[in-house]
């Protein structure tokens, strides 16, 4: 224990009142004289100690008094990690293993009444807290002492189709730690799935002093089969047929013949009957598969399913899609500028985009909805009506590119772009740019924009974390403007060979392709998600619109707060989920952590090696957050004083009546 | 100041001189008498009686001499030659005061009062200081110089020792011969049967006994609140009391006073007890009264 102001400890010397008062009572009753004590009967011993023990009392009550006082006033505190490694009581951490592999046959079953078990035996004077893990870690509960507490928390928890990790579990466990250096008693409650350890051992280290006890609940014997990966191309364009890789893998498994069949838009597209070799992988192809516009759920499937049956599913997503318009808004004069990116983006992205150039005027009458995204070339005033839409057409959702120019240059400012544009003016050593941390926008072009010679742009300020190309001189190339929930992307040198000579660069087509794949968020490709990823609804959904995120059961995923506000959702289940937002929808499918589908257990030297790791002295932990672990004591000792004046008070009542 | 307020003891105990007390006391006790209806006292001719040998030739009759030729002393109303013998108790006990008077200066005033108002009547008055024997001896005696020195052994008494009347009186009552009044001023600390058997020699001889039972107020009624540790003067001894036993020490102290009243009836002796809070005519009255009787 320590003192905030320990100086009010000098009044500690206050104790020398009760006991030179006190002592002078006894002198006094002690020296009194009397002329004969004959006919005064000899007090019966008993009396005579009480009284002096009464008196002890009395003057100990006083004393104690007087210290608490000093104390309390001295501001008294405590290390909690040390007061409480003092202490013989042990937190009992009981860590629940929530993933997918744990819906293997009876072995969440088990799991639960392990756990039941577990917390049912623990002693009355220690203290418990229940974790849950896969995905992530998630704390049910501060630590108690009411062990039968949690009994209701466990009941609740379900598997999920995520995967667990023994790193970040020893992670939450080292947090959990830090602020407290009570001795730590880790029950694993799990599979104890191989693969749920992570890459580096180190990640597994427990804190010094904590003991791990394992509680294996997996079945003896884990034969699985899955679906590991289906590869082929998920977006199609125009009117090929689709073709899918299908790779089936058992674990433990002896060799057998699965019947796999794939099924889009709930109608039958393929079924093979494959060998599998004993714990190995097959691969079936599906060739010819007619998928229609839009975008299709496809399931494959493989029978008969086993005691894991949901990796024995695979969901992904077809989608076939027209060329995707684009509106190139342009004056007349820079119809060359038009020409170059027409090309680039019909040679690299053929088929993908469809490119309308108008003027602004021209633009101002034509439904926007329609196109994927817009490109307004050098346009430094539009019409204030296609200003109003296109702002309209961005806030909502859409993408735009803005090139500044000439004309921009002139008037200083460009649309929607914050702050003043201002003309570097021509260089007769021309710059070249970098793109240390491209984006997807410039994804096949980082490197090669170093070959492009800039010998004039536009200065702008802006912000480092939205710069994705710099020239030579730190002036933002390419950078990103936020602007409602849409994609606004600026350019500060135009491409028409008169400021730069990038449109008769390399790096110009993939940047032209990979930018407008961006702005028409034709980037995300429909790629299968995996359970216990997080979603990101994207940036600027914080401006207001709302987005409803539907989960394959049919129920929204985000609570009405978060719809309006929520920048992610965790994807918990694995089906498809639907993402609406206004005027846009689109749809992700997700599958179980196919890590999850190795059930094969951990060897007996890992467990040994792992629960050694918390073997060490615990002294180092103690001191992990000094200011943290500092706890005030003075309510404690402030309760003491009261109920030392209420003793002190009842007791010199009696004994004056007495 | 009045005669009364005189004989307050605590007032006599501001005067240096015990004779001047005992003066204070007795004249002013007689101013009082002369107001009181109750006792007779004057100096009065009674008889004549034959002069023996020892007697003051002061008190004898001249002209009765001359007119008989024979010696005769003149006898005064109550002179009865009565000898007063004073026990005076100076054991450690008698030391103890709880206000401005203690048991032995109030026992010093009442016996120095007792031995003026002897001396003036013409009585030989002795004195027997003792503790737990027997100190001082002054025989009766009305030679001249006698009051002063029964004074100074009064005033040399210290309390020191222990008590032990019986054993004490055991040794006056072989000392005293000449049969008279007998007053024991003590506090008499001792058990009733043990006074008992200490006054029996003296009453078989004929003398006229008078306890004077000296007490302070708090003995009488020992005001303790609370526990105090009590420490006996005589023996030393400490013993822890509380306000539960001052009831049975008030009922054991009535006892023992009770004791000594009805042993000294039956010994046909004067029983008085004195707080020393109160004033000493109470206890002069006594004496005169029981002189009167013996006379």
């Amino acid at each position: 224990m320590s003192f905030l102001y320990p100086w009010f400890l000098l009044g500690l010397a206050a104790l020398a009142l009760p006991l030179w008062l006190h002592r002078l009572e006894r002198q006094s009753a002690e020296r009194r004289p009397w002329s004969s004590l004959t006919f005064f009967r000899e007090a019966p011993q008993e009396s005579v100690r009480r009284r002096r023990y009464r008196y002890f009392v009395l003057l100990a009550c006083r004393l104690l008094l007087l210290a608490l006082l000093a104390v309390l006033f001295a501001r008294p505190f405590v290390d909690a990690g040390s007061a409480l490694a003092g202490s013989a009581a042990t937190r009992h951490l009981v860590a629940i293993d929530t993933s997918h592999s744990m819906a293997h046959g009876e072995t969440w079953a088990r799991a639960q009444r392990a756990a039941e078990a577990v917390l049912a035996g623990l002693r009355g004077g220690d203290r418990s807290q229940v974790l849950a893990f896969g995905p992530g870690v998630r704390v049910l509960g501060g630590p108690t002492s009411d062990h039968g507490s949690w009994r209701g928390a466990v009941e609740a928890l379900a598997v999920t189709g995520a995967r667990a990790s023994y790193g970040e579990l020893s992670e939450a466990v080292r947090t959990l730690a830090a602020d407290d250096a009570a001795p730590l008693h880790l029950h694993l409650v799990s599979d104890l799935q191989r693969s749920a350890v992570p890459a580096r051992f180190a990640d597994l280290a427990l804190p010094a002093g904590t003991e791990l006890e394992v509680h294996d609940v997996g079945a003896p014997s884990r034969p699985n089969w899955c679906l590991e990966s289906v590869k082929g191309r998920l977006r199609l364009h125009g009117d090929g047929p689709a073709e899918l890789h299908v790779t089936l893998a058992g674990f433990d498994t002896a060799a057998a013949v699965r019947h796999v069949e794939l099924r889009v838009g709930g109608r039958v597209a393929g079924a093979a009957d494959v060998n599998v070799p004993a714990a190995g992988r097959a691969v079936v192809r599906f060739g010819e598969i007619a998928v229609p516009r839009g975008y299709s759920r496809a399931e494959i499937r493989m029978t008969p399913a086993d005691d894991l049956p949901a990796d024995d599913v695979f969901f992904v997503g077809l989608e076939r899609t027209d060329s995707a318009p684009v509106l190139f808004v342009r004056t007349p004069a820079d119809a060359r500028a038009e020409l170059y990116y027409r090309t680039a983006l019909l040679s690299s992205a053929a088929g993908m985009f469809e490119l309308q150039a108008v003027t602004p005027e021209a633009a101002q009458t034509l439904a926007l909805e329609r196109f994927a995204f817009v490109v307004l070339y050098d346009i430094a005033r539009p019409p204030a009506l296609l200003e109003s839409r296109l702002r309209g057409f961005v806030e909502g959702g859409r993408a735009a590119l803005v090139v500044a120019g000439p004309q921009v240059a002139r008037q200083k400012s460009a649309p929607w772009v914050t702050g003043s544009m201002v003309d570097s003016g021509p260089r007769e050593r021309p710059l070249h740019a970098s793109a240390p941390s491209a984006g997807p926008m410039m994804a096949g072009a980082g490197e090669r924009v170093a070959d492009v010679r800039f010998h004039r742009y536009l200065r702008a300020e802006v912000p480092d974390d939205l710069v994705h190309v710099r020239l030579a001189d730190g002036a933002p190339l390419l950078y990103e403007q936020p602007l409602g929930a849409g994609r606004l992307l600026v350019l500060t040198s135009p491409f028409d060979t008169r400021w730069n000579d990038w449109p008769l660069q390399v790096s110009f087509v993939p940047f032209a392709a990979a930018s407008a794949r961006w702005l028409a968020r034709l980037d995300a490709a429909p790629v299968p998600l995996t359970v216990g990823e997080v979603l990101d609804l994207g940036a600027g959904h914080d401006r207001g619109s709302s987005v409803e995120v539907i989960d394959p059961d049919g129920r929204r995923a985000l609570g009405l707060a978060e719809s309006v506000s929520g920048r992610r959702v965790t994807l918990a289940r694995a089906g498809f989920y639907e993402i609406r937002r206004p005027g846009l929808t689109t749809q992700a499918a997700v599958n179980p952590d196919v890590r999850e589908s190795d059930l094969r257990p951990l060897e007996a030297e890992t467990i040994a090696r792992w629960q050694a790791t918390g073997h060490a002295a615990p002294a180092a932990r103690a001191n992990a957050d000094p200011e943290r672990s500092k706890r005030d004591i003075s309510p404690r000792v402030l309760w003491w004083l009261v109920a030392v004046v209420l003793v002190e008070s009842t007791l010199a009542n009696r004994y004056r009546r007495g | 100041m009045s005669g009364t307020r005189l004989l307050d003891a605590s007032v006599l105990a501001q005067i240096s001189s015990l004779d001047l007390v005992a003066k204070t006391v007795v004249e002013g006790f007689l101013t009082g008498l002369h107001r009181s209806p109750a006792f007779g006292f004057s100096q009065e001719f009674a008889e004549y009686r034959p002069y023996t040998p020892g007697d003051d030739p002061r008190f004898v009759d001249w002209n009765v001499y001359a007119r008989t030729d024979r010696v005769y002393l003149k006898q005064y109303q109550g002179e009865t030659n009565a000898a007063l013998l004073l026990l005076f108790d100076a054991s450690a006990s008698m030391g103890y005061g709880s206000g401005p008077v203690t048991k032995m200066e109030y026992a010093r005033f009442l016996a120095a009062s007792l031995a003026y108002l002897a001396v003036h009547q013409r009585d030989p008055a002795g004195l027997v200081v003792f503790d737990e024997e027997v100190r001082v001896f002054v025989p009766p005696s009305l030679r001249h110089g006698q009051l002063p020195t029964l004074l100074a052994a009064l005033e040399h008494a210290q309390p020191s020792r222990r008590t032990d009347v019986e054993r004490a009186l055991n040794g006056a009552a072989r000392l005293v011969r000449r049969r008279g009044l007998v007053a024991v001023v003590s506090d008499f600390y001792d058990p009733p049967e043990h006074i008992l058997r200490a006054l029996a020699p003296l009453t078989g001889r004929g003398h006229d006994l008078v306890l004077f039972h000296v007490l302070d107020p708090a003995e009488l009624d020992p005001g303790l609140r609370e526990p105090v540790r009590l420490e006996d003067m005589e023996t030393g001894r400490h013993l822890e009391v509380g306000p539960r036993q001052v009831a049975e020490y008030r009922a054991r102290l009535r006892d023992h006073i009770d004791a000594l009243r009805r042993a000294a009836g039956d010994r046909r002796a004067d029983y008085q007890l004195l707080d020393t809070s109160k004033p000493l005519d109470a206890a002069l009255r006594e004496y005169l009264r029981r002189r009167e009787r013996t006379g």
